[in-house]
């Protein structure tokens, strides 16, 4: 194929004799194809998208040598700085760096706007839910949802139902998934709301971009994020029981051997608040206490990084060593805060997911703004044979299982594979979903010396305190391999810094109530 | 103008109320997603929201809680896009005569009593005081307004949701509900077509509007082939893109932002929170 000419076929941004001055240098991009599939940054090839311009210039003014320099700077910053996570069930080591691509990932203003309204949208929507199937449970005897769907998810707690919760936010940090199909359009893939990690990789991020390429990042209005280790206490501070003015908070982690330690330790440096294991609280009265070099100190609010499974031996798993014995009965009374809350997997199910529509449209009396991934329900009896006879063009996803474990990629599965998970999913129905093949939208990726296209979702914060809160950014995840669609970071995916312009012009576009 | 909006009201329960039925207007009659960019509104304890149109085109929310609860919070937040309907200046030079041959059934209503406007031989006799040889309906509206404004004591706490225009003529103070009930009575005792807005104050930097603490009431006047145009006796300002107007009708019974019924105790109502914030929509 022959080369176009530089400037005619290959015209990156204005046309102007300057800018051609760089088009005729050895280009990043110059065979970077966006193919079919959606593309972040070129609308078609050599057509870059308004938002990007500035930095594909400046990205196309370096050399592949100047380039690789400073992501190898990046990459040895965050291994210098520990931001690694582990990988369970991988003999490598047990602490991996989590692999940054350079060029930013950009959100124009407008489409941030449309972001923002949605996911508050829906985690307004999901506490609603959670306040309503611990208590009175509407939803659920009006028809809407089938009782069977909720109480069988393996994360609700029957035994929570009846108990208050302070100010009945249920969900206090949520990172939802966000992925675009082919036509550019977001959908919701997944909510998380037990205990979502990467907002630290997030922060770690803009530091990297920072020091790597600190002109550009301030060439352009992008929005800050550094706000979020504030915004986090602040939400935390709300949870607080009535009449204590200055709250203590703790980070309760597993430990050091924990996949997400890092984060966690980090996340309560940018608090300023101290961070613990369960060896180091202990109860007094109903009142849980922090051991300390100066003696007991009550703790009145605690951002739990411990599944429910954990976090209390006397209501949960008896053998578990990580959690405080009788940390839930003090939550029940009051004394002490939780975040996230208890049983709040029921809403991030995957088969519940299903019916978040149904969930905005009932307590909240409007459309989805974000769409969901259509989703076959392994309970529905056709659906489920949709599913058996198309297991090569699906995805099928365990309900209960996050990280990207425990699914089944149709058309790259082997035979063996789909007959496993036929009989699986015929055997437990209940366990599975299954979903479209989407294909995500593409991201230039620096692959030593180019650019590539690799597939790309986002995973914005939201903090749901006195008032809801989207942090404007999120953690843009890459799926490294080549056709990959899987972004988690457990299975291979890397990351970008995630720029969320705002526009001056229009300032409603990006401050919604409440931000 | 670009405004966002925070209006939480909690109600806290001295004993389990139950069987409570509501109706909610905030969300703007006129909702064009062009103008309203962002609305939600959260009711708890959870319950299935739906809505409907009523007779002045306000958008209705109602919910039913039957179950015993301590508690009720009502919360609604949006960012809206306002614009001044006097951008091109008073709608002057339209005369009282032109309301000679009557008004057609969608504007009678707005001339006749209700609930809390009652048309008295005295506020009918303030009324043509006030106007004194005046011919332009523009003209003598703003009069009123102003005469309300410097005549009556704005007294927060001295009245209530449910304060009659008798009384507010009695007492001749009162916020701005009362201020607007006053102005429609004497409005409509000369014939002009008068309506009440419940909606938002912007108080911008340096400004000391009346009412931007609360949701906020004012008067709307009809002009024949020309519509409907916003005073603020409260403020004696014209309504311009300050004002949000959310809900429209006779009185505040056809406007109130909260209103319905429910089972328990007299006086079963311990605590009343509201927190309301207009803010300008722009980067923190």
């Amino acid at each position: 194929m022959p080369v176009p000419e530089r400037g005619e076929t290959f015209l990156i941004g204005p046309s102007s004799a300057k800018y051609r001055h760089y088009l005729l240098m050895p280009s990043l991009f110059q065979d970077y194809a966006p193919e079919s599939f959606f593309d972040e940054v070129f609308s078609a090839p050599g057509q870059v998208r308004p938002h990007y311009e500035a930095v594909v210039q400046a990205v196309d003014r370096m050399t592949p040598e100047e380039f690789a320099s400073k992501q190898l700077g990046a990459d040895a910053a965050f291994l210098k700085q520990g931001v690694t996570f582990t990988v369970y069930g991988d003999d490598q080591g047990t602490e991996r760096i989590f692999p940054f691509d350079l060029m930013p990932r950009i959100i124009p203003s407008a489409e941030w706007a449309h972001i923002e309204a949605g996911l508050i949208q829906r985690i307004t929507a999901l506490n609603l839910f959670l306040h309503d199937v611990y208590h009175a449970q509407h939803i659920i005897n009006d028809g809407t949802i089938d009782r069977e769907s909720v109480e069988t998810a393996s994360h609700f707690r029957q035994a929570f139902r009846g108990v208050k919760v302070p100010h009945n936010i249920y969900v206090h940090i949520c990172g939802t998934d966000l992925v675009r199909d082919d036509q550019g359009v977001y959908h919701v893939l997944e909510d998380n709301g037990r205990c979502p990690s990467g907002a630290s990789y997030l922060l770690e991020n803009r530091q990297a971009m920072k020091r790597a390429l600190p002109n550009l990042l301030h060439s352009l209005p992008v929005r800050p994020v550094d706000t979020y280790g504030s915004l986090l206490r602040e939400t935390l501070a709300h949870l607080a029981p009535p009449g204590v003015i200055d709250p203590v908070i703790v980070v309760l982690t597993p430990g050091v051997f924990n996949s997400a330690y890092f984060e966690h330790a980090y996340l309560a440096r940018q608090m300023g608040v101290p961070i613990v294991e369960g060896r180091d609280l202990i109860m007094r009265g109903d009142c849980v206490f922090m051991r300390t070099t100066k003696g007991l100190v009550q703790v009145h609010v605690i951002y739990r990084r411990i599944d429910d499974d954990f976090l209390d031996p006397l209501v949960f798993r008896e053998d578990s060593l990580l959690g405080v014995p009788g940390l839930v009965e003090s939550y029940r009374k009051g004394c002490v805060a939780l975040a996230n809350s208890i049983g709040t997997g029921v809403a991030d199910d995957k088969a519940v997911y299903a019916y978040v529509p149904k969930m905005i449209k009932y307590y909240l009396d409007q459309d989805p703004i974000l769409p969901n991934v259509h989703t076959f329900l392994g309970t529905e009896e056709a659906e489920r044979s949709h599913i058996v006879a198309n297991l090569d063009k699906l995805v099928v996803k365990a309900v209960n299982e996050s990280g990207g474990y425990g699914m089944l990629m149709g058309p790259t599965s082997t035979e063996a594979e789909r007959d496993e998970f036929k009989r699986r999913i015929l055997a437990h129905p209940r366990n599975y979903i299954a979903q479209p093949v989407l294909q995500l939208s593409r991201h230039p990726v620096f692959m030593e010396d180019h650019f590539e296209g690799r597939h790309i979702d986002l995973r914005p914060y939201i903090l749901s305190g006195e008032q809801t809160k989207v942090l404007p950014g999120g953690l843009t995840r890459v799926a490294l391999r080549k056709g990959s669609l899987v972004v988690n970071s457990s299975q291979g995916g890397g990351s970008k810094d995630t720029w969320v312009l705002w526009d001056e012009e229009d300032p409603s576009a990006t401050a919604l109530p409440n931000v | 103008m670009h405004l966002r909006i925070f209006h939480r009201t909690r109600y806290v329960y001295r004993t389990a109320v139950s069987q409570s039925h509501n109706e909610l207007r905030f969300r703007p009659a006129s909702d064009n997603p062009r103008r309203l960019k962002f609305f939600l509104l959260k009711v708890e304890p959870p319950s299935r929201l739906r809505h409907f149109r009523d007779e002045h085109y306000n958008y209705v929310h109602w919910f039913e809680i039957p179950e015993p609860h301590h508690e009720l919070l009502i919360e609604a937040s949006m960012v809206i896009q306002t614009t001044s309907p006097y951008a091109n200046g008073e709608p002057m030079g339209i005369l009282l005569d032109s309301l000679k041959g009557g008004v057609d059934e969608q504007i009678s209503p707005f001339l006749l009593p209700s609930r809390y406007v009652s048309l008295d031989p005295e506020v009918w006799r303030l009324a043509v005081d006030i106007r004194q040889d005046r011919q332009d309906i523009f003209e003598t509206a703003l009069a009123i307004m102003h005469h309300v404004h410097d005549h009556w004591e704005y007294a927060p706490n001295t009245t209530h949701a449910a304060t009659h225009l008798k009384d507010v003529m009695a007492t001749r103070q009162g916020v701005c509900q009362d201020f607007t009930h006053l102005m429609i009575g004497l409005l409509r005792s000369l014939g002009i077509p008068a309506r009440y807005v419940s909606g938002y104050l912007f108080n911008g930097p340096g400004a000391h509007l009346r009412g931007a603490q609360a949701s906020h009431a004012w008067c709307e006047v009809w002009l024949p082939g020309t519509g409907w145009f916003g005073l603020d006796p409260t403020n004696a300002t014209l309504a311009d893109d300050r004002h949000v107007k959310i809900a429209t009708g006779r009185d505040y019974d056809d406007a109130a932002p909260i209103s319905g019924t429910m089972s328990g105790p007299p006086n079963a109502t311990a605590r009343l929170e509201v927190t309301v914030r207009v803010e300008e929509a722009t980067m923190d």
